[in-house]
């Protein structure tokens, strides 16, 4: 095989490069001079405070899945935060947020005889029959599919003696807006021994509640709709900040932080319930029977104030750090807490580094927060709370409780490029007996529950003057004979930014009549796992393999072995009674194809190519529930199954792509390829879905579709 | 706590730096990465979302960006 010439496209290691790396004992005069200003900490967490203005740009980019046992709560979060140094007085850092959530939420808690009878007899298996008085949850359904972006910017200006920071940024979700402005400003005295801080901050905030998710706890008994009360309020934050070096190897930093919220300060999604008449004219009130219910309500002004006292010691014979944090914060809703923070760094094996931590909070019960509320005291409500105007909440986070943390982080120093890459997993565990003040009611159920993450995080420091050129022209970047496989690509399949589609139809038959059945549309598949994947199809991560031959320099001709996965979605109430649960599905393809380099004096290769091929897919199917009467809505629990219905045949599709991307190729053997294209495929038939003694559905699903995926993979030249 | 727990509490470091005098080639172990107060800042604002959207309380470490928090 023809080999490449040697290509070092490395990265020069910067002045900067103290951050990330363990300075060396050789260099330590002129570490401690380039480090005195960056062993300032600051009270920005919005970004990695560096006090001594940055020679180059920095990147650090962050991934994390979240998970909670109690509402199948899940949130996939993509971060990252560019430095570009513009001046020598000035700087800019720009950041942008993704987060992609899946799961449910509490919106009441009822007794059970009321919520669920169902629940009490047999129709779930293994569920445990709940005393009719006990208060249970009722969750805004699984329905909760959205995503959050956030895109901030900050101006940073340095002073001989300090640094002044201007921040800007917004925040949107489905159901929620935020405008949000920061100052803030440090001083240095005493040679640097001692900092002081300042910093105000402003958001705007408006809530804009689901509508779906809040006729939830209505429809559930009476099929009545309610309109979501749009909510606005805003935050003041004054903060105030001091840090001491106590000795060389030691500091304390004190922090006090004021905060002012003004407005609508009420969760719409969460409502009440009490025992007695509704003689204060609650809003959005149901009676059932002895019980009413109505929205949750709070104050319309909240002040907090928080204080944070932190003590960083460094061990120089074990070369790791101690780090502790205690926060008081209370607030006018007469919640106080307490939280303590433990995080010990330890480097090991001259590049590696290992950080556990531990937390612990602990809070009490807001004022007018009760499980239960009464306005004539009742049996069916023990322990309730008298109902006060304008006042009431049955919200977990509003309720005492206690939490236990825990985390590790592993992280792995680089240099040449300087990078440290880091992997948390962290664990949670909150339950009000954790909490400092006991119950003398009912526990809240919702406040026992687990939480898990995994992270990634990669921070990097870039060449000083960044240069993508070529140290060495090699030319060709591929030769004819070589051999190219690429045993993974990841496929991050429709790349989304856009509002939700929703693309199966379902039109009923007739008879009886169209008119009372109406057509709807829904999706069969989700992933909701990427960069905020949106709820359409072949939404899925694609999995390939592909083996290359260079037929002449630089021109590639290839075959490709894959699968698409999707993840089946339930569908509630597609047309009552019928409700849906989808099976998983995986579409098998195959390609050939052709791509072409162009060398460049860049150290990055840009390519065009095409495929096209077949693919394979099996049957869907789905599982078909009938209705539930105390469910109409939201397919918590799902009625009687029908059976497993197909719901497309089998087929084999076409599907075709136009690609283009980059290579960076890293030697001889290794090159990472990034691509993406515009792929057209095939869709299923539609099909006419028959249930014996229902009305015949058709299902259509059958337009074809071009998306653009992004590909990444780990090239093998031989 | 009262006011003058408080002004106690923010005035502690000054007391303890009035003695302090860490020259600025002694300070090779202060610059260190691990010894920032936040080392990995975006890891930091994850936990500190999280932590906002679970708990009753907030603040004290700075300043945060928007999210709703609400389910």
């Amino acid at each position: 095989m023809a080999k490449s010439c040697e290509r070092k496209q490395s990265i020069k290691k910067t002045p900067g490069a103290q951050k990330n790396n363990p300075p060396k004992k050789n260099n330590k005069f002129l570490e401690s001079l380039l480090g005195i200003a960056a062993a300032l900490p600051g009270i920005v967490t919005s970004a990695q405070a560096q006090k001594a203005i940055s020679t180059s740009p920095k990147a650090e980019a962050f991934y994390s899945r979240y998970s909670e046992n109690h509402f199948k709560y899940k949130v996939d979060s993509y971060a990252t935060n560019l430095l570009f140094p513009l001046s020598p007085k000035w700087e800019f850092e720009l950041g942008a947020l993704r987060e992609a959530m899946t799961g449910a939420s509490v919106s009441i808690y009822l007794p059970n005889a009321l919520v669920n009878p169902i629940h009490q007899g047999s129709l779930i298996p293994g569920t445990s029959p709940v005393p009719a008085l006990t208060l249970v949850e009722t969750l805004t359904g699984q329905s909760i599919i959205e995503t959050r972006s956030q895109v901030s910017g900050r101006a940073n200006y340095y002073l001989p003696d300090g640094r002044h920071s201007f921040e800007g940024g917004y925040s949107t979700e489905n159901d929620f807006e935020s405008f949000f402005g920061n100052l803030n400003s440090e001083w240095y005295f005493n040679k640097k021994n001692t900092i002081l801080f300042a910093g105000f901050g402003y958001a705007y905030n408006i809530s804009r509640p689901s509508q779906r998710d809040l006729n939830y706890a209505y429809t559930l008994f009476h099929g009545t709709n309610v309109v979501g009360n749009k909510g606005k309020y805003n935050t003041e934050r004054f903060s105030l900040g001091i840090k001491q070096d106590i000795n060389k190897n030691f500091y304390v930093q004190q922090n006090a932080e004021l905060i002012f919220n003004n407005g609508d300060l009420f969760d719409p999604y969460k409502n009440i319930a009490w025992v007695g008449p509704n003689t204060l004219n609650w809003p959005n009130t149901i009676n059932f029977g002895p019980v009413f219910t109505g929205s949750e309500r709070r104050p319309h002004r909240k002040i907090t104030g928080a204080f944070v006292t932190s003590l960083v010691h460094y061990i120089p014979c074990f070369d790791s750090a101690l780090h502790f944090n205690y926060r008081y914060a209370a607030n006018t809703w007469n919640i106080h807490s307490n939280t303590f923070e433990l995080a010990y760094y330890q480097p090991f094996l001259k590049s590696w580094e290992i950080t556990p931590r531990v937390r612990y909070y602990t809070q009490d019960r807001a004022s007018f927060y009760a499980l239960s509320f009464y306005t004539e005291p009742s049996p069916l409500f023990p322990h309730a709370k008298k109902l006060r105007k304008n006042k009431a909440s049955n919200d977990y986070r509003l309720s005492n409780f206690g939490s236990i943390g825990y985390d590790i982080t592993l992280s792995k120093f680089f240099q040449s490029p300087n990078i440290k890459l880091s992997a948390t997993f962290g664990f949670a565990k909150n339950a009000v007996g954790y909490g400092w003040t006991k119950n003398k009611g009912p526990k809240n159920p919702s406040n026992n529950f687990h939480q898990k993450y995994i992270a990634v995080n990669l921070d990097s420091d870039f060449p000083q003057k960044l240069s993508f050129k070529k140290e060495k022209e090699c030319s060709p970047i591929y030769k004819e004979g070589e051999i190219s496989i690429q045993p993974l690509i990841v496929s991050f399949t429709g790349l989304t930014f856009g509002r939700k589609h929703q693309d199966t139809k379902f039109t009923p038959l007739a008879p009886p009549s169209p008119a009372f059945l109406p057509v709807s549309k829904f999706n069969m598949y989700r992933n909701q796992r990427g960069f905020g994947f949106n709820d359409i199809h072949r939404n899925g991560l694609g999995y390939d393999f592909q083996l290359g031959y260079f037929l002449q320099d630089n021109m590639e001709v290839f075959t490709d072995l894959g699968f698409v996965n999707e993840k089946g979605l339930q569908a509630p109430g597609v047309v009552n009674p019928l409700c849906f649960k989808f099976k998983n599905r995986t579409t098998y393809r195959t390609n050939v194809g052709a791509r072409h380099y162009f060398d460049t004096k860049m150290i990055f290769t840009p390519f065009v190519g095409f495929m096209g091929g077949v693919e394979w897919q099996p049957k869907t199917k789905a599982g078909v529930f009938g209705y539930n009467p105390f469910d109409v809505n939201q397919f918590l629990i799902p009625g009687p199954k029908l059976g497993t219905f197909e719901i497309f045949k089998a087929a084999h599709l076409f599907n075709g792509a136009l690609l283009t991307g980059l290579d960076y190729r890293f030697n001889e053997i290794f090159a990472v390829s990034l691509s993406t294209g515009l792929y057209y495929y095939q869709r299923n038939k539609a099909k006419t879905l028959r249930i014996p003694g229902q009305v015949p559905l058709k299902i259509s699903d059958n337009k074809n579709k071009i998306i653009v995926p992004v590909s990444i993979s780990l090239k093998i030249i031989m | 706590m009262n006011k003058k727990t408080i002004y106690i509490f923010m005035a502690f470091p000054l007391f303890l730096g009035g003695c302090v005098n860490v020259e600025p080639w002694e300070r090779e172990n202060l610059a260190k990465g691990n010894m920032q107060l936040v080392p990995e800042a975006l890891r930091n604002a994850f936990t500190d979302h999280v932590n906002f959207s679970r708990e009753g309380t907030e603040g004290g470490y700075g300043l945060a960006g928007g999210g709703c928090g609400c389910n």
